[in-house]
């Protein structure tokens, strides 16, 4: 038996051993399907995709031209409605764009309402170290003071990041990255009637298929063994190709060092057109969507 | 029973021990990299990695337009030297910045005019590095960003 245990030993030794050195000989080549790892001839290469957050987009798209209205806005009773943690973590998603439009807005009388939307279900799913009881004296100290209900938007979406990629749950973070998505275009749209209304806002919602597509390639890693998210990607590339129906020519991009370590890119930046038909196709697509995962309870599925 | 618990015990440990060395990289960057000054904020699509020598890996983001970004690259010290560089994420991959022109340099701030895909690749190459090193090592890559005023008036 003491040699049988040895053995094993030895085994689970070398196979720790040989997981820590990876492609350990670079000369071979393999190419991935994915896309996510290329090993050539030089070494490995590895392919990473990033997104900015809803925080982010919200701060992009925000302009003069932008209204704040809490019919918009993913109702927080809703929270205690959704059952499966997937769907509770795409409203994860939701209500935290949800929320940082609202401290964009500066709307103090809805923020703590959407907190706490944010962390009953960021709680259910095991976020509790990152919205815990020090956040939420925090929110409650701050809940007169819009820039530090802001910057606490901003801080605890980056924790929640942080602890979900250190605890290897990035499936769990694809997912609430979509629904985050999915909320910020919702906001959009939902205040522009024809292509002629509002064009500032029309062309940064046709920049936000930018960071929809490398979060469509980000979630490759998760849709083989989970349907559920295969579905979600399908409707992000549904989302994908109504965005891309705008028609805008090429930018061209000039460089030029300004000193050592600093450098400037401009463009002179091209309008966006979208027909009346396309528009109408993306408006619908984002509306249908959005309701498919915020609204599951009205609908048969 | 007495072995069925030290082979479980044992596996747990190997592989807690794989798991940890796995993981420990992956906030890298918010202890070790550059930081710039307190008018940036800081950008979610910072991320670190384990690389080794020879090793390059392209970290995929968007950047805003009416934007400055500070973005700064580190790694474990027995690195001794880090590329960065930074292209257009489009099917003729334009280089926009390379720190190999910069003395690599740890860091780079640049004003952008254009929401766009960019690549920041980081290469850990074998000239300036130890070759025979075969070690995974961490490396990071942080991205901080400020909003001009100007991008406050688009209407």
């Amino acid at each position: 038996m003491r040699r049988l245990y040895a053995q094993i030993l030895i085994l689970s030794v070398s196979l720790v051993v040989s997981c820590q050195q990876g492609a350990k000989e670079p000369e071979q080549s393999v190419v991935n399907l994915s896309d996510i790892e290329v090993t050539t001839q030089i070494g490995r290469r590895k392919i990473y995709y990033r997104f900015p957050s809803p925080n982010d987009l919200i701060s992009y798209i925000k302009s003069e031209q932008l209204v704040y209205s809490e019919l918009f806005l993913n109702p927080t009773d809703n929270a205690d409605r959704y059952l499966g943690s997937r769907l509770q973590l795409f409203n994860l998603g939701v209500f935290s764009a949800d929320f940082a439009f609202i401290t964009v807005f500066k709307n103090l009388s809805h923020a703590a309402k959407y907190f706490g939307a944010v962390e009953k279900i960021a709680y259910k799913n095991g976020l509790s170290p990152v919205f815990n009881e020090s956040l939420r004296a925090k929110v409650q100290r701050n809940q007169n003071n819009m820039d530090s209900l802001s910057a606490i938007a901003r801080d605890s979406y980056v924790d929640m990041v942080n602890h979900l990629t250190l605890s290897g749950r990035e499936k769990q973070l694809a997912i609430i990255s979509a629904g985050g998505y999915v909320e910020v275009l919702h906001l959009s749209v939902v205040q522009i009637d024809n292509t002629t209304d509002k064009q500032p806002i029309l062309a940064r919602v046709y920049d936000q298929r930018l960071g929809l597509e490398n979060l469509i390639r980000f979630m490759n890693d998760y849709t083989t063994d989970d349907n559920w998210v295969l579905e979600l990607q399908n409707d992000l590339k549904e989302l994908l190709a109504a965005i891309r129906l705008g028609e805008s020519e090429p930018t061209q991009t000039e460089t030029k060092e300004v000193s050592a370590g600093e450098f400037t890119v401009t463009a002179q930046v091209k309008p966006v057109v979208y027909s009346a038909e396309s528009y109408t196709k993306l408006k619908t697509t984002i509306l249908k969507i959005r309701n498919k995962y915020t609204n599951p309870f009205l609908q048969e599925r | 029973m007495d072995f069925i618990q030290r082979l479980v015990f044992t596996l747990f440990i190997f592989g807690g021990v794989a798991s940890a060395r796995g993981q420990s990289c992956l906030d890298f960057h918010t202890r070790t990299c550059p930081i710039p000054d307190f008018s940036y904020y800081y950008d979610q699509q910072s991320a670190s990695f384990s690389m080794k020598v020879a090793d390059t890996t392209e970290l995929r983001a968007i950047v805003f337009e009416k934007s400055d970004y500070y973005v700064s690259v580190c790694a474990h010290k027995k690195i001794k030297r880090i590329t960065l560089n930074i292209y257009e994420d489009t099917p003729e991959r334009k280089l926009l910045y390379s720190n190999s022109a910069n003395a690599y340099s740890d860091s780079v701030k640049f004003s952008n005019d254009l929401t766009q895909q960019v690549i920041f690749e980081v290469s850990i190459p074998v000239q300036g590095n130890d070759k025979d090193d075969k070690r995974e090592r961490c490396v990071g890559v942080l991205i901080a960003k400020r909003i001009r005023v100007e991008a406050l008036k688009i209407d």
